[in-house]
């Protein structure tokens, strides 16, 4: 054992670079790894824990004050997992104008809760910097903070039918907002005095808070709440927590492939590296086999050696990640309002270490077996021999082309192993980068883009009120200048005997979002697009029927298309001569404007308030909204594409130097003999280079291509957990481009400050060496 | 009395390894005569080879210079005294060091395709030299693991004359082949040097030696003795082999 130690501390001392390199990758794959079980493993526990702290109920009721009744508290008391049940008063106007600070206004489903009635489980958690209450003060949801960007001292508005409060904001709560994408109910806290106004102006709703001791308990009991109470509105933790999750769990998604491919390159390093030991210790093994050492020994040392540097760098990386991990816990932070400290949690730092260092010490494992095989003489007069001898490849005397070239397929062909080695390792980590730069141009860059492309119809100007209004605003409006498109729509129909909120418009083909996933948009009377997932569920298809109950009557309509909408699994689209077969005298509420120049949707809908308050209309700039909402993910994505990209770029730093220098370092007397028969150095790095820089290119255009190839599939699967069948992110040929070159540049400049100490290699070394 | 084709001027060389200085070369003045085959003597130690990569721009003297054809080979830069090697210098080394990633063919190609492009007329010339050395068809296209040393080093002595060099330095090239292999490669170069070409060769082995016209003996760094044989005509010539023995004997060898 000791004998077998001392060999080990040997090696370690034979090559300091190269052990700090392979440490290096060892380090970064667990760095990645570890992000990216934090982010899967730990993070939604962090929600959990916030909402456990604020007294989170996991289901809440929120029901019209005068259908509230204690019998229905006693019900639920009698379901099974139900701990308890507490009520609250709450005011819940029918919809709420809030306002981004110094931005665009947004409408949210609020309700205001008496903060100096507050008791029970759910006590107010102010965020750091809350100040008390006042009179005229409020408490807002964390989001306020840093998602509307509102600090403490503003004067926060919002607004409800004609009438608009005023408040002081004194703090921020840690509550998560209820509910999910489309429909979150933010609370607003007030005091007492500012309360008791408002309940005289506000509808006055009772809020049941269900303690169950699971959350999935929760999720159950919600169906049934909603079967034995009328009118309510139900919201279980599950789905809010997915809504909060869904930018970390995309982040972990894209974090943990990086990762799966960090830990792939170095085990091919790990690989190369054990196989080089063992060639360049080849007489060394043949003197330590004559002198009694086993091959087991012999094996030991090599294991001892790679098993500690694999430990220690992935140890390393473990510890390195919680550098990291503040950083994107902050940016995840400013968009999801989910407040995270991260702290040492060791089942993902042992999964990490034991992923990473494990899968290296199993490769070294099937490497060094081929140590047995060798006889002590072999290995003394021979050795290995790391290029085949079966056919020599590019002869010099019948193969045309600069004689650098052919020397460096020939070193290119005789090392087989470490060219295939490069290529894998830059085709990999360009289909990362590829992935990460268009995730990036998608939705890093332009925040917005994201609703573009995941089913959200998206006008400039949205205009909503009394059906005739709307029609007479479409007619004036198509005469001005700079509207580009406009179209009267309705989202939500009620339908009788139907849970299915239905879309419609005369003409479908003049939509502009990406809510149509498969088929065509319905065009006659007779025919309707169903969302992908009812229709699944329902066992429908493209071609099928789908019936509708009217009466007790079935009208049945052709499906001609699957749509998809975020977060709903219901929708039905109908033309407008559809809905009519339904409802004879439906007519469109709402009016969605696309303007030539989207900066002026402000001016236009203020245009449209002053001239059509008065008959109902109200006018909102959806698209500026919608890009002040996004407007946080932009941050996340860009620190995540950052860090991706800085691995990416070490990696091939990393591999190609590694690689390099130890084929110099091997090359040394072939170098030396060329040099002595006339090569110039800058032949020599040139055909070292040229060994090389094709296999980088090559890997870089290999990658890329599977990585434009797989982007699309890859985000359609991530997005299929906000029921988003299929998006409409796709990757630039431009951006690709010039992440090949970069990455080939990058590639070139690596090989060549490798192969700098060429310059070093005298062919007199030879007769010294 | 032929030209000189090199010359050094207080050629000096000076190693120096834990701070301790060596003294290899100490202001050496010589002549390399152009059709001449020198030989370079000494005990171990002595600077032989040390002289041989100063001569042939393999390496930089402390002091001092090498001319070559009025070329001052100190001045010249790296590339420049590459240039120089692989037009006017051919090597045999004791190791012979052929590129065991290629085959033999390739190792002889690598170094023509340097001086022309025209691979026609190099292998056409390779194979004028393998048949000279008589290395076989079949051993040209072999990898050098896979041929015997005599035939490797014969190979060797086809790469350091392929493009047909102004000066053929040899360094011990029988040194790690046995006597039939080496009396073939020593051959080779008595052959070549009775068509005029330039040799020099180190070696300490009577036998090579007394190939030589012209036998320098070095010790210490410096040249202490200068022996003209005359042309070589046979092994058998004893009164050849007794004057070389003699000089040897006088040098101390």
């Amino acid at each position: 054992m000791l004998a077998t130690w001392r060999l080990v501390l040997a090696n370690l001392r034979k090559g300091p670079w190269q052990t700090a390199g392979l440490a290096g990758f060892v380090t970064l794959a667990a760095l990645m790894a570890n992000l990216g079980l934090m982010f899967t493993m730990v993070y939604p526990h962090a929600l959990d824990d916030q909402a456990r702290a604020a007294g989170t109920p996991w289901l809440s009721v929120f029901e019209p004050d005068g259908s509230y009744s204690d019998a229905q508290v006693s019900w639920l008391l009698d379901q099974p997992g139900v701990d308890a049940v507490e009520h609250a008063d709450v005011l819940v106007p029918d919809k709420t104008t809030v306002r981004f600070h110094d931005g665009p206004e947004d409408k949210v489903q609020a309700f205001v809760a008496d903060a100096d009635a507050a008791s029970g489980r759910e006590a107010v958690r102010l965020h750091d910097g809350g100040k008390p209450l006042t009179d005229d003060g409020v408490w807002l949801p964390y989001l306020y903070e840093v998602v509307y960007g509102w600090q403490v001292g503003d004067e926060f508005t919002f607004d409800f039918g004609s009438s608009v409060v005023r408040l002081q904001v004194c703090g921020f709560t840690d509550e998560i907002p209820f509910g999910s994408y489309g429909n979150v109910w933010h609370r607003f806290y007030v005091a007492s005095s500012t309360y008791g106004q408002l309940a005289d102006e506000l509808p006055r709703w009772a809020h049941l808070k269900v303690y169950t001791d699971t959350p999935e308990r929760a999720d159950t009991l919600m169906y049934e709440v909603l079967d034995q109470f009328d009118g309510v509105n139900v919201f279980s933790y599950t789905p809010t927590k997915e809504d909060r999750l869904f930018m970390a769990r995309v982040l972990a998604t894209v974090i943990l492939a990086f990762s799966i491919v960090v830990v792939a390159v170095s085990l091919l390093v790990v690989r190369f590296r054990v196989v080089a030991s063992i060639e360049e210790s080849m007489s060394n093994i043949g003197t330590l086999k004559a002198l009694g050492y086993t091959s087991g020994q012999i094996a030991g040392s090599l294991l001892g050696q790679f098993g500690l540097v694999t430990l220690v760098g992935s140890a390393a990386g473990v510890a390195g990640s919680y550098a990291v991990l503040p950083l994107v816990a902050g940016r995840l932070e400013a968009q999801s309002a989910v407040v995270w400290t991260p702290g040492f949690a060791p089942l993902p730092a042992l999964a990490a270490v034991a992923v990473v260092a494990g899968t290296a010490l199993a490769v070294t494992g099937v490497v060094v077996v081929r140590i047995r095989r060798l006889g002590a003489l072999t290995s003394l007069r021979t050795g290995l021999t790391v290029h085949s001898f079966k056919h020599n490849r590019f002869p010099l005397d019948r193969t045309a082309g600069p004689l650098t070239w052919l020397l460096a397929a020939k070193s290119a062909v005789a090392a087989k192993a470490q060219t295939v080695t490069i290529g894998l390792v830059v085709a990999g980590v360009t289909v990362m980068g590829t992935v990460t730069a268009a995730t990036y141009e998608n939705i890093g860059a332009d925040p917005a883009n994201l609703v573009d492309v995941i089913g959200v119809e998206l006008p400039d100007v949205h205009a909503d009120g009394d059906p005739e209004a709307i029609a007479e605003l479409q007619v004036d409006l198509a005469s001005r200048d700079g509207v580009r498109a406009l179209f009267a729509y309705t989202d939500g129909i009620p339908l009788p005997d139907s849970s299915w909120p239905v879309v419609s418009t005369d003409d479908f083909s003049v939509t502009e979002g990406h809510m149509l996933c498969q088929g065509r948009w319905p065009q006659h009377a007779n025919e309707v697009a169903v969302n992908w997932q009812l229709a699944r569920t329902n066992g429908r298809g493209i071609g099928d029927t789908w019936g509708f109950i009217i009466d007790g009557t079935v009208q049945e309509y052709l499906v001609t298309g699957l749509i998809q909408t975020v977060e709903s699994t219901q929708t039905v689209a109908l033309t407008t001569d559809g809905v009519r077969r339904l409802l004879p005298d439906h007519q469109h509420d709402m009016l969605y404007v696309y303007l030539d120049d989207p900066a002026d949707a402000d001016a236009v809908a203020a245009d449209i308030r002053r001239g059509w308050a008065d008959r109902g209309v109200h006018a909102s700039t959806d698209a500026k909204t919608m890009t002040a909402r996004m407007a946080p993910f932009g941050p996340v994505v860009s620190t995540v594409t950052a860090v991706v990209l800085a691995v990416s770029v070490t990696i091939i730093v990393l591999v190609v130097s590694l690689v390099m220098s130890m084929a110099v370092r091997r090359s040394r007397r072939r170098f030396g003999v060329q040099k002595a028969v006339g090569f110039t150095n800058r032949q020599l790095v040139a055909q070292t280079t040229a060994t090389y820089l094709p296999t980088v290119a090559v890997g870089a255009a290999v990658g890329s291509t599977v990585g434009c190839y797989a982007f699309p599939p890859f985000m359609d699967a991530l997005f299929r957990t906000m029921d988003i069948y299929t998006t409409a992110m796709r990757t630039s040929a431009g951006t690709t481009a010039v992440l090949v070159v970069a990455l080939v540049a990058l590639g070139l400049a690596a090989a060549l400050a490798a192969t700098a100490r060429i310059r070093r290699i005298t062919p007199y070394s030879l007769v010294t060496e | 009395m032929t030209n000189p084709i090199l010359t050094t001027h207080q050629l000096s060389k000076t190693f120096s390894t834990a701070g301790v200085q060596k003294h290899v070369l100490r202001n050496l003045d010589m002549e390399i005569r152009a059709g001449d085959y020198t030989v370079v003597m000494g005990a171990s130690g002595s600077g032989k080879s040390t002289l041989l990569y100063a001569l042939s721009g393999m390496d930089r003297p402390t002091l001092g210079d090498v001319t070559f054809a009025g070329q001052h080979l100190a001045s010249m830069s790296e590339s420049a005294l590459a240039r120089f090697r692989r037009n006017h210098c051919g090597f045999v080394f004791q190791q012979v060091y052929l590129l065991d990633t290629m085959s033999i063919m390739d190792n002889v190609l690598a170094a023509g395709l340097l001086v022309s492009n025209d691979r026609k007329a190099l292998a056409a010339r390779a194979a004028e030299l393998f048949d000279q050395v008589k290395v076989a068809d079949d051993t040209r296209t072999k990898f050098p693991a896979q041929v015997s040393g005599g035939e490797a080093q014969r190979a060797g002595v086809v790469r350091a004359l392929i493009n047909s060099p102004t000066v053929l330095f040899a360094d011990e090239p029988t040194g790690s082949l046995d006597q039939t292999s080496g009396t073939a490669v020593l051959d080779v170069l008595t052959d070549v040097h009775t068509s005029g070409q330039t040799v020099v060769m180190v070696t300490h082995d009577l036998k090579s030696a007394r190939r030589g016209e012209r036998v320098l003996y070095l010790r210490d760094g410096a040249i202490v003795g200068d022996l003209d044989l005359g042309p070589f005509t046979s092994d058998d010539d004893t009164d050849r082999n007794d004057t070389l023995r003699g000089f040897l004997v006088e040098m101390g060898w």
